[in-house]
């Protein structure tokens, strides 16, 4: 095997993508966790931790800057530097995400109101698509990839279904304004961190087989 | 220049300047060069890289009318000095030039040939060879033909026969000139990885007309035009982001 050096520094980048996807998934969780259960000290954590995602961006996108720069990577290679650029971005988007959701755990009021059936839903396969693409990069599973990104559907449906009980909902009763209100930004960003998600999943089919894919 | 590097200065030059007669050919070069590091000279044809690099084991002693001012001090030793015995500063910084250049006899006395000189006994050669042919990771290949020719092998595994051959007389630093410009990538791949693992052990320089390859490799890497050094820096920082704008005209293509 030659080029050993060129070869480990593609598996650390691979390294660094994987560990950052972990970290954004277990930010998504905890932050709908913390807003379920009021758990104010784990959406604090959920917003301090953002740093360590934040400092994973910025070692992936300097990584990625020397390979391009020192080793011309091509072929299945360039494939997978310039994904993994593109999966860093979405990747530290979500995490962003789920530091809104902390926020607004800290801005709610008490009780909440009923819509959390379907918010529960979309946040499980938000959390589930943003899992299984970090899965499918770490395996170059293109199926799994093309599979994960097709849950979108469900996630814009439940998005839309819920949006509008809740807009329903707070016109008939103003008291739930406040609550409903932060309610709304949650379903859009549990809608975005599927999109992220999604975007992952078409880099991954990219890098699997060169084909710009539109799964979103 | 400053000494930050981690394991310290192995070569350190300063106000070197060269002449050919009348020609001017390096203008006041300081550089150090850091032990246990590649680092690379880059730079157009008839920049200096290449004199340059022969000034640091004596090579342009040997041109009529060569003049050299400024110092080269090897672990604190001053190279030009009148009592530096050449022969023995050539075996402490051992050369492998563009062309392999074998001796015309067998595997193993190619290797051979350097301890032999150097008055090592009979029955430790076996062993330097052995030793050396795994460091230049040529063993594996040549094991059970040590008595063949060196000029059967093919040209990278001449080359790398060169490269055992420097490592038999155990040298402290090694210049490489142009190392893998007469062989295909796979050889130049195999030369490279090995220039990788060797810097676990010694000091190499390489002057390469491949910017590529000098990216891929080295630690340090410095930029020479019309004899000056225009920049040296950690490879990584020349070609992500160089500081003279000579240098990025250079290593991107935009030169003339």
């Amino acid at each position: 095997m030659t080029r050993e050096q060129y070869l480990q520094h593609l598996q650390i980048l691979k390294r660094y993508i994987t560990e950052m996807g972990e970290r954004s998934c277990q930010s998504v969780s905890d932050s709908m966790i913390s807003l379920i259960t009021q758990d104010m000290e784990l959406a604090e954590k959920v917003i301090q931790k953002d740093m360590i995602i934040d400092e994973y961006y910025l070692k992936i996108e300097k990584c990625i800057s020397q390979l391009i720069a020192r080793q011309s990577p091509t072929a299945g290679d360039m494939r997978l530097v310039t994904s993994c650029l593109k999966i860093a971005v979405d990747l530290e988007r979500a995490s962003d995400l789920a530091v809104d959701i902390a926020r607004i755990t800290k801005c709610i009021e008490e009780k909440h109101t009923k819509p959390f059936s379907n918010v529960l839903k979309m946040s499980e396969l938000g959390k589930e698509m943003l899992q299984h693409s970090i899965v499918a990069f770490d395996t170059l599973d293109e199926e799994l990839a093309r599979k994960t990104a097709a849950k979108d559907d469900e996630v814009d449906r439940l998005f839309y279904v819920s949006q509008k009980e809740l807009i329903e909902m707070m016109s008939g009763d103003r008291s739930i304004i406040n609550n409903g209100s932060y309610l709304l930004f949650v379903l859009r960003y549990l809608e975005r961190i599927a999109d992220h998600a999604c975007n992952i999943c078409e880099s991954v089919v990219y890098m699997a087989s060169g084909e710009r894919a539109n799964l979103n | 220049m400053s000494d930050d590097f981690a394991n310290g200065t192995e070569i350190a030059v300063k106000g070197l300047n060269l002449w050919y007669g009348k020609n001017h050919a390096l203008h006041d070069i300081s550089i150090n060069i850091p032990k246990n590091s590649v680092t690379a000279f880059i730079g157009p044809s008839g920049c200096g890289k290449s004199t340059f690099l022969r000034c640091l084991n004596r090579m342009n002693d040997l041109i009529p009318g060569c003049r050299i001012e400024g110092d080269v001090n090897i672990n604190g030793e001053d190279i030009y000095s009148k009592d530096v015995d050449v022969v023995d500063l050539r075996k402490r910084v051992g050369m492998v030039f563009q062309k392999p250049n074998p001796f015309p006899m067998s595997i193993h006395d190619n290797i051979a040939y350097g301890p032999r000189i150097h008055g090592i006994k009979k029955k430790e050669i076996d062993g330097i060879v052995e030793g050396a042919l795994k460091a230049g990771a040529l063993w594996g290949e040549v094991s059970d033909r040590m008595g063949i020719s060196a000029l059967d092998l093919s040209g990278g595994q001449q080359q790398r026969l060169c490269i055992a051959r420097t490592l038999a007389v155990k040298p402290e630093v090694i210049l490489f000139d142009e190392p893998c410009s007469s062989l295909d990538p796979i050889s130049t791949g195999k030369i490279e990885d090995l220039i990788l693992k060797l810097k676990k052990d010694y000091t190499i320089v390489i002057v390469t007309h491949n910017m590529q390859q000098a990216a891929r490799i080295s630690d340090y890497t410095a930029f020479f035009l019309l004899g000056d050094l225009i920049e040296f820096g950690k490879t990584g920082q020349i070609f992500e982001n160089p500081r003279e704008k000579a240098t990025e005209d250079y290593i991107t293509g935009r030169f003339g």
